[in-house]
């Protein structure tokens, strides 16, 4: 057999499970708009599940398009406000079952450069993993630090364990990986803030357990 | 800001029924209570034909037959939509690529499947407030009323110096292109790019170079562009519109030919790609992009009979001469008709059946040249004026062709190129007469023409001076000395008697044209700013 490119196979193959799954979740906010009270939180838990592969497969059909250099940013100037707003608009009725307020905080009106579409998908990938930790609240942030434009989100759960913290961002994937956790949501947060340059600086992530809310807290920095 | 759904018209276009009455829920969630529902494009664009919609929620797949961007393009060609209505396309990540890199009709928003309703929510509010704070400008736009247009735009800069700061001064460059202010808009794209490098305001400097014919800096900027951003599909036009204006066609095709290797659907595109390679002799490029424009062309408002008869000229070059004729057989069938079509068709098939040796045939196709020309009086493209010219030569008409001829080198006395291609035709089919000189004698007339307005301007003898040259555009309707003439006459008028909305209008009018038909930047630049200069004080009295 010949030659393939199994990476070009792999990313025909998410785009058809994406659209897929598309379908999934019509027909499912469809019947859970239909059923009763006692079955509304099995169909929250569905919506969740197929919002995280929904954009777990869209974050890797982005990291395939990056990888084969047909994506570059498209940088341009958008409200903060606007992309806190949009984030927050994508979360479905999970966070009301699970009684999770997630709150967004906008600190003054600026406007930041980036790639809208990349920045959200990022940030609702880690809005997502907040919401398997977090216990009653999560925060999501943009606040202008220097030159930089930072977003962050905290929430009230256990925070890293030392062993995480010690690892630093690069390593976090490979460690989270024995947890049953592929650590692509970081991986791709991290290629989508170095994608944003400007004049010698990178946009970086960082992460701790100085939560305002007592748990953990990721932060993106875009120049 | 609060937006209610509740007196807005809304369509939503999509084949899907499960769809459609999500999107339903939704907007009745919003309180939306007027909303018209269709399954495929042709009800769409009845309804659209019919309705004035606020809120068009269309899919960007609809199965066989238009799909979204298809509707988009009509919307917009036949202006179905208000300045002030939104237009948002939904389409799956899948075809987003496709909808971005659409080089025109950008639709005003789009949403990727899935989407909540508060997502909705945020873009038809977000749209709506965009809209309300633009209205003042857009519907000057929307009357080409442009010196209003500017000036409320500077109002509003002054203002904001907020979120849409940058948008405003995007739109402001952008207007100051369409009035062909070149040095404001460029003042702006290079202040934007001290600050960041944005592509659009780099893209912006390069179209500034491009119309400043500073050809080697534009190419340089679309460049660097593709290579910054590889799917930046309108850098790859400009660098191919770029290195044809400065004599490289071979390099444009190529340009042409990787843009529609990484996307190849836009008809527009491979048209230029089409006609670009047909010229440049380039024939299996040329056979191939009108085959791809002629199939994408199917169901789009781009859709033209030229195509058709560009790859029977094709074919016809390649000695093809059967499959020719099988192309002009499928372009009746298509125009059903249509008179261009059927002209077009007429002039291929004299040439076929000239080379056929079939006299018989290229007689009767040579009395529906006459025919179909007749009918469409003035309304027939220069390059098909030149064909039937031809068509008149082989026909031993030369009497006609004479003076067709004169008409066209009349109409195009400025445009060398095309200068060219009419002798070129000339060497070729013409007999007896001889074009150079007839261009002799059209220039003679234009020197004339030119002198007798320019002595009575100088003798202040204005109104005298504006009928010679109304009478000169009569008779050499796209000649640049007597439109930049024209122009020069109307402002100084303007500037010595006083302005007056028409007045300016006509003087906007002549200038454009000068634009359009290629004038030397400098010269129009020089005519821009001294307008600019007269509306302004206009408006601000």
């Amino acid at each position: 057999m010949d030659k393939f490119d199994f990476s070009a196979v792999l990313a025909a193959s998410v785009h058809d499970m994406k659209n897929s799954l598309g379908g999934i979740r019509t027909s499912l906010s469809h019947l859970a708009a239909a059923c009763d009270n006692s079955q509304r939180q099995d169909f929250a838990f569905l919506e969740q599940q197929t919002d995280r592969m929904n954009n777990c497969l869209l974050q890797l059909l982005i990291l395939y398009k990056i990888d084969v250099h047909r994506l570059a940013p498209d940088i341009d100037a958008h409200a903060a406000s606007d992309i806190l707003e949009e984030v927050l608009a994508r979360q479905t009725g999970f966070p009301e079952m699970k009684r999770l307020e997630v709150q967004g905080e906008c600190t003054g009106e600026f406007s930041c450069y980036c790639d809208q579409r990349l920045l959200c998908s990022a940030l609702e990938g880690l809005l997502n993993n907040a919401q398997r930790y977090a216990k009653g609240r999560i925060l999501l942030s943009a606040a202008q630090q220097g030159d930089l434009t930072t977003f962050s989100i905290e929430d009230d759960g256990p925070g890293f364990s030392p062993e995480q913290l010690a690892a630093g961002p690069d390593r976090l994937a490979e460690n989270d990986l024995g947890n049953g956790n592929t650590g692509l949501g970081m991986f791709f947060v991290s290629r989508i803030a170095a994608m944003h340059r400007h004049k010698g600086k990178t946009g970086h992530i960082s992460f701790g357990n100085d939560s305002r809310l007592g748990g953990a807290r990721f932060t993106l920095f875009l120049p | 800001m609060k937006l209610n759904l509740k007196n807005k018209s809304i369509l939503i276009i999509e084949d899907s029924s499960v769809m459609r009455s999500a999107i339903k829920e939704m907007l009745y969630s919003l309180n939306a209570m007027d909303i018209v529902e269709c399954s495929n494009a042709i009800e769409a664009l009845i309804l659209l034909k019919k309705n004035q919609f606020d809120i068009v929620l269309c899919d960007y797949n609809l199965g066989p037959g238009k799909n979204g961007q298809h509707i988009l393009e009509e919307i917009r060609f036949h202006k179905l939509l208000r300045f002030d209505a939104v237009f948002i396309m939904v389409t799956v990540e899948h075809d987003l690529s496709m909808v971005l890199s659409a080089m025109e009709n950008k639709p005003d928003e789009y949403l990727t499947k899935p989407f909540t309703a508060q997502q909705l929510l945020l873009r038809l509010q977000r749209n709506a407030a965009r809209k309300e704070f633009l209205a003042s400008v857009e519907r000057e736009i929307a009357r080409e009323n442009f010196p209003q247009a500017i000036q409320n735009y500077d109002k509003m800069l002054k203002y904001n110096t907020k979120n849409m700061h940058l948008q405003l001064l995007k739109l402001r460059a952008e207007l100051a292109i369409k009035v062909s202010d070149f040095s404001t808009a460029k003042a702006i794209y290079e202040k934007i790019l001290q600050q960041r490098e944005l592509l659009w305001a780099k893209q912006g400097l390069g179209k500034i170079y491009f119309y400043q014919e500073d050809y080697q800096r534009a190419s340089g900027i679309f460049q660097e562009l593709i290579e910054q951003q590889p799917m930046l599909m309108e850098a790859y036009d400009w660098l191919a519109k770029t290195l044809d204006k400065a004599g490289d066609h071979q390099a444009a095709i190529d340009i042409l030919s990787t843009a529609l290797d990484l996307s190849p659907h836009a008809i527009l595109r491979q048209k230029s790609l089409a006609s670009l390679a047909g010229l440049n002799g380039n024939l299996e490029i040329a056979e191939k992009a009108y085959q791809a424009t002629i199939k994408l062309g199917r169901y789009s408002v781009h859709k033209a009979s030229g195509d058709f008869s560009g790859l029977a000229n094709i074919q016809y070059k390649n000695h093809a001469e059967m499959e020719a004729l099988k192309t002009i057989d499928d372009m009746r069938q298509e125009f059903i008709s249509d008179p261009e079509a059927q002209l077009r068709a007429a002039v291929v098939e004299t040439e076929i059946y000239d080379r056929l040796d079939d006299d018989n045939l290229v007689r009767q196709a040579y009395e529906r040249v006459k025919h179909f020309s007749g009918q469409l009086g003035n309304k027939i493209p220069r390059e098909l004026q030149l064909d039937i010219i031809k068509a008149s030569y082989i026909n031993g008409d030369n009497d006609r062709a004479d003076a067709l001829l004169q008409d066209l080198i009349s109409g195009n006395l400025d445009d060398q190129q095309f200068i060219d291609e009419i002798k070129a035709m000339h060497r070729i089919h013409g007999s007896g007469s001889n074009a150079e000189q007839l261009i002799e004698i059209t220039r003679q007339q234009l020197v004339e023409f030119n002198n007798n307005g320019v002595a009575l301007f100088k003798q202040g003898k204005l109104n005298a001076a504006l009928e010679v040259f109304s009478q000169a555009i009569k008779k050499l309707p796209n000649n640049q000395t007597i439109i930049l003439n024209m122009a020069k006459i109307l402002l100084h008028d303007i500037k010595t008697c006083g302005a007056n909305t028409e007045k300016l209008r006509q003087a906007r009018v002549y200038i454009n044209k000068a634009v359009q038909i290629g004038s030397p930047y400098k010269k129009v630049d020089h005519l821009q700013r001294e307008y600019a200069r007269l509306a302004t004080s206009h408006t601000t009295l």
